[in-house]
Formats: structure tokens, sequence, C-alpha cells
């Protein structure tokens, strides 16, 4: 496994460091990525009944930080989905793209992309996960924002990147709480023992909740995937409809069945947001012009449809969910590359525009046929085959599940239909007839989704080719085998039933489509004025931005007192409010010696005066002063290597001083910093420091440390002078680095000095 | 500011003093691991009195006196204290972990000689290298000229 | 630790903040020096009361001064020194080459308060 993230890695770094190189066969490298998740994916075909293939890298032992993959049948089927899309999209998109437009970054963003996918199926650390999780997100935004030149892209591509990173912040903090709470970051551990309800718990669903809520598109988060369709369409076609978004949906399905037993409010959660989601993006697919917006809502959709069943956590609806996103992977990927063809070729996406493509384009038709068939679930397809199970499933769980979600599939008949004859059937009147170059359609943009089309077909009448893997998958999360069938002609019954309805209202709804468009003008009336997803956003986002101009023109005026102050202030407040809320016993200090109250009266004499003399020899007698009272205060508390240090110091440092002051002016010009404030700040500081001397001074216990140094300085060092003793020997090592210190600030001044002063001196 | 540089009773002084603080500077060094003192304070002894020699003769007799360059100085003692470190691994102590033997010469009784003095001579050797850059380089006058007054 | 020892610590700080807290670089560099006066007193003499220094054969080992916290102020006393004279070179040079020790306000932050400026201005 360790092998297939690398090759993803290093073909990603040789498509950056050769790309002038290898501008022509950009894509083609990039493919090594898929086709070597599809060699693994081959080799370990056979992996049922709860086997795995597990690998780990130690990153960070002592932070029980490490890398580990572990391959079940649940994770083959993503692993199957991004190798066997990827490698079709790939292909295609060596096709799609005209080596002029230096396609070489795309193809290694899109590589990178797939490594991520990768790693994240793979990954049994929740804190890997999260990394590839990360990973995808990036590379999205990469991707989405390909055409840097245009604002649309750019602002689509931070929508993305916004609402899916804040989602992976999310479920980060999930995956913290849930791991600390269930003793383990290995989701196979988590799995097996579900940590207890309690609060941290349901706060880390409700977080990975949103996490995979955001990545997978679902409502209210769905605003920003039709955005991404800015992105060329190999990227919509992989990441925005085969891959990164059902990264959510592996997320819910990896974990759905142990929140499932821990909190009861996840299915009802999950499936309720799925059935929205179903709804909304049905609906606003039925309202789209652009080809690729009808897809992207249809994804929308087709997405809830797969989350709530995925995410429910029962077997039989996660078998039928894993079949459906085996389907939707074949249907909508070749969908995409046939949109992204006929945009190639005729110049533009807008249905209204287009017509007659079934003749110029034969086999581009019949690909599109085939898969749309799929789509909306018509039998003898694969996807009528995975949304039979679903029926069948559904109906175990009551009217009311298969109703809605019968009801949700109406639209995804309804809007299949508007994209077929949208796409082949006549033009609108009134509007002018596309005028492409037509019929110019290279081998290579259609070999592929022809060949995914084929799959899809092949797969739709043999459904016992795809069993083994779903199942197989299934069985991994839910432990139960055979949980649902795959079956050609399920027979006669209540899902039959169900879908033959869904089937029939939704011919009905597209056949009078002027209906719908004007019910949907009289819902669009209303819908204007509730907040979408895409206006929040607008709206929330300059903002955010706006609050943080003004914040940091507020916080950061330029002015370094202002800084220190905040620093201060804050350095001041934080303690004192841990102090406050832990409580602190105080004990009275002694008043202290004759002697104490001498020096210490003449210190304090010395520094209040020293804030405010203005005149600089003043101030260089004082400052000794302060250090000689301070030597003294060493002598009498039994410091005598601190009162000698300190004289000598106090005596350099006054010189040193003199030396500088002498080249500044006789007195220190007034500057314009407000006094009262830093008066305040100023006894703010000296008040929190006295209180935190007394909290501190109560709390002292002598150091065991100490002991050990006074009873070994003679036997280990051969010294009396303890102090010395830990200076040279037993901290030798700090006082390394201390002297280390003093030569590099003497170095550094002497370097700030010496060449000024030469200047000066030759001019 | 004006400063006399050469006076006679002040460099008279000097050389007076000098000799020994110098002399209490060694001592402490050598006293200190048993005895307050050390490479430190022994430095700091003999930074003061590189000092008076600036005040009484200015820059040019410090380096008369002392003429060697400050940064050799902190060069040779920073070396000296880290070869001390990795000395300690010939006999396979860890890095920096000290010894000591005793020695017996005629007339002078017990005599310790302890691996850490090294290590302290290292920081004597940077403490004074630092007074005297110091003082060279913020010493120096911005004038060419000889000091103004006293000539 | 005594009370005019602690009150010693809590005025350093004082005087050191308040003189940190403006332009002039020199001063700010005498405020930190009193800062660090203040610091070192404080790991120094907090929990301990006058005491004979911890020189072993002079006094009995149990009443001595705790020599831990004497070795790392000692440190701190030759570091604040370094860094103090540092610092009054820094000074120094930015007297000698602008004829001011005073620390102006940064540019880059003038900058981000002048587009929220104008943004206001533009809105308004």
């Amino acid at each position: 496994m360790f092998v297939v993230v690398l090759v993803h890695l290093l073909v990603a770094a040789l498509l950056v460091v050769a790309r002038r190189q290898l501008e022509r066969w950009a894509f083609v490298v990039g493919a090594l990525g898929p086709l070597a998740t599809l060699i693994f994916v081959v080799a370990n075909w056979g992996l049922h009944h709860g086997e795995a293939v597990t690998e780990k890298w130690d990153w960070v032992p002592a932070q029980d930080l490490e890398v580990s993959f572990r391959v079940d049948g649940y994770a083959l089927i993503f692993l199957l989905v991004v190798g066997g899309a990827g490698l079709a999209i790939f292909l295609y998109a060596q096709r799609y793209f005209t080596p002029a437009r230096g396609p070489t970054m795309f193809a290694a963003t899109m590589t990178l992309f797939a490594g991520g996918m990768v790693g994240l199926v793979a990954s049994d650390h929740l804190l890997s996960l999260f990394v590839f999780w990360e990973l995808t997100t990036i590379s999205s935004y990469l991707l989405i924002g390909y055409d840097d030149r245009t604002a649309q892209a750019r602002s689509a591509a931070l929508h993305a990147a916004l609402v899916t990173g804040a989602g992976g912040l999310a479920m980060l903090g999930g995956f913290v709480l849930l791991a600390e709470a269930s003793g383990s970051y290995l989701i196979s551990e988590i799995a097996a023992n579900p940590a207890e309800n309690s609060f941290a718990v349901g706060l880390a669903w409700v977080l990975i909740l949103i996490g995979a809520v955001t990545k997978s598109a679902q409502f209210p988060f769905h605003a920003w995937l039709p955005g991404a369709m800015a992105a060329p369409t190999p990227a919509s076609a992989f990441l925005h409809s085969a891959t990164m978004v059902k990264a959510g949906i592996f997320l819910v399905g990896r974990m759905g069945t142990a929140a499932v037993a821990t909190v009861d409010w996840w299915q009802p959660a999950v499936v309720g947001i799925g059935l929205v989601t179903m709804v909304v993006g049905g609906w606003r697919a039925l309202r789209q012009y652009d080809l690729k917006l009808l897809l992207a809502f249809g994804t929308v959709s087709q997405l809830g449809f797969m989350f709530l069943l995925i995410g429910s956590g029962i077997p039989e609806l996660v078998f039928s969910g894993l079949a459906a996103l085996l389907a939707h992977a074949l249907f909508k990927a070749t969908l995409f590359m046939v949109v992204g063809a006929i945009d190639h070729e005729a110049g533009t996406r807008d249905l209204r525009r287009l017509s007659g493509l079934n003749r110029s384009m034969p086999v581009l038709f019949a690909v599109a046929i085939a898969v749309s068939l799929s789509m909306a679930a018509i039998p003898l397809t694969f996807g009528f085959d995975a949304k039979e199970a679903a029926f069948h499933g559904l109906v175990h769980e009551g009217v009311l599940w298969v109703a809605a979600v019968a009801g949700a599939s109406v639209l995804t008949v309804a809007y299949t239909a508007r994209f077929v004859f949208g796409a082949f059937g006549p033009h609108v009147k009134g509007q002018e007839p596309a005028q492409g170059r037509r019929l110019r359609l290279s081998n290579l943009l259609l070999a592929a989704p022809a060949t995914l089309a084929v799959i899809s077909v092949v797969v739709g009448f043999f459904p016992a080719l795809a069993f083994p893997v779903v199942d197989a998958a299934a069985e991994a999360v839910t432990g139960v085998a055979e949980a649902g069938e795959l079956l050609l002609w399920p027979g006669l019954g209540p899902p039959l039933a169900w879908s033959l309805a869904s089937l029939t209202v939704g011919s009905l709804l597209a056949w009078r489509s002027d209906l719908v468009a004007r019910a949907g003008d009289a819902v669009g009336v209303v819908a204007a004025r509730l907040p979408s997803g895409e206006g929040t956003f607008r709206r929330f986002v300059p903002g955010l931005i706006n609050f943080a101009d003004r914040s940091s023109g507020l916080i950061q005026n330029g002015s370094l007192p202002t800084y220190v102050a905040i620093i201060l202030l804050v350095a001041i407040v934080m303690p004192t409010v841990a102090v406050l809320s832990n409580g602190a016993t105080l004990v009275a200090p002694p008043s202290g010696t004759l002697l104490e109250w001498v020096l210490g009266l003449l210190i304090v004499a010395f520094a209040v005066s020293l804030a405010f003399v203005r005149r600089r020899f003043a101030v260089v007698i004082l400052l000794g002063g302060v250090g000689y009272a301070i030597a003294g205060l060493y002598a009498v508390f039994g410091a005598p290597d601190l009162t000698l240090t300190q004289l000598l110091i106090e005596t350099l440092a006054v010189a040193l001083f003199a030396l500088v002051l002498r080249h500044l002016p006789a007195t220190f010009a007034r500057t314009a910093t407000a006094r009262t404030p830093r008066l305040v700040v100023a006894l703010l500081v000296g008040a929190f420091v006295f209180a935190g001397g007394l909290v501190a001074n109560a709390a002292r216990t002598p150091s065991r440390v100490a002991e050990t140094f006074l009873a070994q300085s003679i036997p280990e060092a051969g010294g009396s002078n303890v102090v010395n003793v830990i200076l040279v020997d037993f901290r030798g090592f700090d006082t390394l680095g201390e002297i280390t210190v003093l030569v590099a600030a003497t170095l550094g001044a002497a370097g700030l000095i010496r060449p000024v002063i030469r200047n000066r001196r030759r001019s | 500011m004006r400063r006399s540089r050469s006076s006679p009773i002040l460099s008279a002084g000097v050389v007076v003093v000098s000799g020994p603080l110098l002399m209490f500077s060694a001592y402490l060094l050598f006293a200190g691991h048993n005895q307050p003192g050390g490479g430190f304070s022994g430095g700091l002894v003999a930074g003061v009195a590189v000092l008076l020699v600036w005040a009484a003769g200015g820059i040019d007799s410090v380096r008369r006196i002392l003429p060697v360059r400050s940064n050799v100085l902190l060069g040779a003692g920073l070396s000296l204290a880290a070869l001390t470190g990795f000395a300690a691994f010939l006999p396979g102590l860890a890095f920096l972990e000290s010894g000591y033997i005793k020695l017996h010469p005629p007339l002078v009784g017990e005599i310790k000689i302890v691996s850490a003095l090294f290590f302290d001579i290292g920081v004597y050797l940077v403490v004074v290298g630092m007074a005297v850059g110091l003082v060279k380089a913020l010493g120096e006058e911005e004038s060419a000229e000889a000091p103004e007054v006293g000539a | 630790m005594s009370l005019i020892s602690l009150g010693v610590v809590a005025v350093l700080f004082a005087a050191g903040t308040y003189l940190i807290l403006q332009r002039m670089l020199s001063r700010v560099v005498i405020g930190l020096g009193l800062v660090s006066h203040g610091a070192n007193l404080l790991i120094m003499l907090s929990g301990t009361r006058p005491a004979p220094p911890p020189v072993i054969g002079k006094s009995q080992v149990a009443a001595v001064a705790d020599p831990l916290p004497q070795a790392m102020v000692l440190t701190a006393i030759v570091i604040s020194f370094g860094v103090t004279a540092f610092l009054l070179a820094l000074a120094l040079r930015s007297y000698l080459l602008t004829g001011s020790d005073a620390v102006e306000d940064d540019l880059e932050d003038l900058r981000i308060r002048g587009i929220e400026g104008e943004e206001k201005g533009a809105s308004a």
C-alpha cells in the first residue's frame, strides 16, 4: 500500500520536475498512479470475510503517531473506483488538453490528488486519514482554480476550500475527542469497541458528521460543488463526481456502525440529511441549462442517496449503497466525459443551443444513452440493480423510508431525461443553435467514456460480477455477509413496484417539463427569499475579511509600545484567571530583616527615579546603584557567587552605558507616548508580580535536585562550591550554551557598531 | 564628552591596580571550584581590569597590553569548553562528564586536578573576550585625532 | 521571601515596564535591565530565607541556601549583560545612522490600517 501511495507522489514530483520534457505525455505518465492502484486492487481481489492487508510505519513512536494502512473489502471498493475511474479519466484528459495549455501541472495535481485519495481510504490511523483528507482538499482547490485568470474559478476554488477545509478542521477535533475517549487512534479498534456515549463522544460524532457533510456536499453545504464545475472537465469527472466527494460517504460508512451503536441521533440525522440533499440536488438539476451544472446538481442528489444508505449503518442499506457507489462512478464519470467532449467539439454546454448531436456524434450518443439509462435506474442496467437492492432494504425499514427515497428518485428520472433530450434532442426555438466544429471527435476522447459505458452495461446484465466486491465491502463495515442481492430481474414485489412508480412519475415530469418550469418559477419566487447556500457564503466571506481588517487595524496599529502593552496584559490575565479559578493558599511572608529593608528601600528609590529621570548620567549612576544594592541582597541570602558576579557585571554595565550614552544627547527626548496608560500597565504588572510572588512563595517546596547536588558535589565532581559545580559540571551543557550566546552577542554588538563608527571617522 | 586620556596619575594608578586585579582574577578562576568564584567572576574581574586600562590610556593601551584580538579569545574559550566536553568521550564517559585526579607533588601537599577546570577556563576566556570586545567596539572614538585634552 | 524583597521585585518590574513602554531604545534597554534584575531576584529569593552559602564544609549541609537557583541566576545575570550590550549597540547604531534611537511605527502595519481606512471611506 505504501508503494502505491509512493508511486503517486513520485509521479507527481516527476511531472513537476520534468514538466517541459513530459508536456506531451503528462497524463499518460500520471496514469501510472491509478494503474498502480488498480494493480493493487487486482492483486488483492479475493479479500472478504473481514480479511485485511495491513502495513504500518512508525512515524513518531513516542507520540503514538503512525501511518497505518489497513485495506479491507470496504477500502478496496473505493480503491477500485479511484483506480478505475482515475485510469479512464487520465487517458481521456491526455486528449482533452492540448499541450499548448501546459497541462503538466494539472496532471501532477491530479496525480497528487489520486495519491491522497488512496491514502485516505487505506488509512487506519485517524490522524493519517486527516492528513490525506486535507491533501485531497488542497489538490481540489488547485484544480478548481486551475484557470486562475478568471475570477469565477478563483472564488469557486476558495469557496470549496473554505467549506471543506472548515469541515476538515471540525472533523479533526472530532477525531481527537473520539480517540481520547476510545483510547485508540486506530479506526479498526474504535469500530470494534465504540466508546461509551458521553458529552465528549457525542460532540465528537457531531464534528465528524460535519466533516463528512461538507466533503460530500450534503445539504446545507452543497453549494460549493456546483461552483467547483469551474474546473476543467477531467477534474470535475474525477474529483467532483467519482472520488473526492465520496470521501465523506467513505467516512460515514467507515464509522457509521460504531456511531449508530453509540448515539441514537446518528441514523435519523444521516438519513434526513441525505434525503433533503437528494431532493434539493434533484430539484436544482431540473432547473439548469448548463449540462455540466445539471450533472453537478445530479451528483449532489446522488451523493445524498449514497450518504443516507451507507451512513445508516443498516447492513442491507449499506450493501445497496455500495452497489450504487460503483454504479454512480461508472455512469457519472462517463457522463462528465461526454459533456466534456460535447463542450470540446460543439463549443457550448447550453442545452438550449445544442441539437441533433445524435446524428453528428452517434457513438457519443450511444455511450450517453447507455449510462443515462443506468442513472435513471431503468431495468436491466447497473443503476437499476443497485436501486432495486436499496428499495428491497428500505421496504424492510418501513413504508415511509421507501416512499421518501422513491419520491426523490422521481427527480433523478426527470433530470436524466432533461439531460438526454437537452443534449441530443432538438434545440429550443428562439435560441441560436451551437456552431461547433463537430465530427472531429478523436478516438481517445471517446474511448475512455465508451469503455466505462461498456463496463456499466456488462455489469448491468451480469450483476454477479460486482457482487463479490460489494459484498466484501459491506461485510467489512457491518460484519454481515450477503446482506443484499444484486439481481438482473428482482421478480415481482414491492421493490419493483416502487421502482416502476418512480420511473412513471419521473417520465411524466419529463414529458410535461413546461409544468415543471412553471412550478419551478413559482418555487423560485419563494426560494429567492430564503437564504441560499451560495448567497450566505458570498456574504460571509467579505464580512469575515472586513472583520479581520478592522480588528487587525485596531490591535495592530504599528506602535511598538501598544504591542508590548497587549502582550503584557495577556501575560497578566491568563495566569490570573488560572490561579483564581483553581484557588491558591497564601502565607503571610515575614516582613524581613533590617538589612533587607535598608537595601530594599534603596533599590526602590533608585528604580522609581530611573523611570522618571531624563538626564542620562543620572541614569547611569542610578542604574549602577540598583545593581550594587541587589548584589548586597544576594549576599544576605547566602549567595556570595552571585554577589561577586553582580558587582562585577554592574561595573562593566555602567561603563558600557556610559560609553554608549556619551554619543547620545544629554537628556532623553520626550516622546509622544501617553503617560497614563503606561503608568497603569506598569502598576498592573507590578501588582501582578507581587501577587504572583506571594502565591509562588507559598507553593515552593525545597527541590530534590538540590539535595542530590549537595550530596554528590564532592564525590562526583570533586568540588565543594556547589554553585560552581552545577555550572561547570552538573549543568555544564547549559553553561556551554550560555557562553555560546555570549560569543554571539559580543560579535553582534561589535559588528553593529564598528562599521558605523569607522564610516563616520572616514567622512 | 572630553576626557583626559593620558593623565599620569591615572596611568600610574592603573598600573598599580591592574596587576593585583589580574592576580585576583586568576585566583578566582582556580579557587572557584571550592570557594566562591569561578570562570564567570574571574573573567569579569579581568574585564574590569581591561576597562581600567582603557579609561587610563584609551584603545591603544588596551591593544598594547593585550595584543590578542577579542575574537580570538572568544573562539579559543568556546573551543576549549566544547573540547572538554568531547574529551569525556575518550574514557567512555558522557558529554561533559567530569573526572579528577589527585597529585602528590613534594612540599605542596595534595593537588586535585579536575577536568571541569578546563571547562571553566573556557568560560573565563569567553568572558574576558566579551569584555575586551565590547570595550573595543563601543570605546572607539568617532574622531581620528588623538584625545583632545591633556596632550 | 520577605515582604520587603517581594516589594522590591514588584517595584523593579513596574519601573522596568514603564520604561519599556515607550519608544526610546536606550531607555527600553534600561527598562529591560530593571525587569531582569527583578526576575533574578524573584527566582533567587522566592521561598527562601537568609542562609549560609552552599559551600560544603563551611556549615551544616541541611542549613545552606539552595544552590540550584543560584546557579541559574548567575547564568541569567551574565546572559542579560550580554543581551543588554547587544541592545545598546543596536540603539547606538540606530542613533548614529538616523539621528534618533526612537522606534517608529511599523510601516507595514500602518499600511494595513490604511487599507481598512480606505474601505471605510469607500463604504461611507
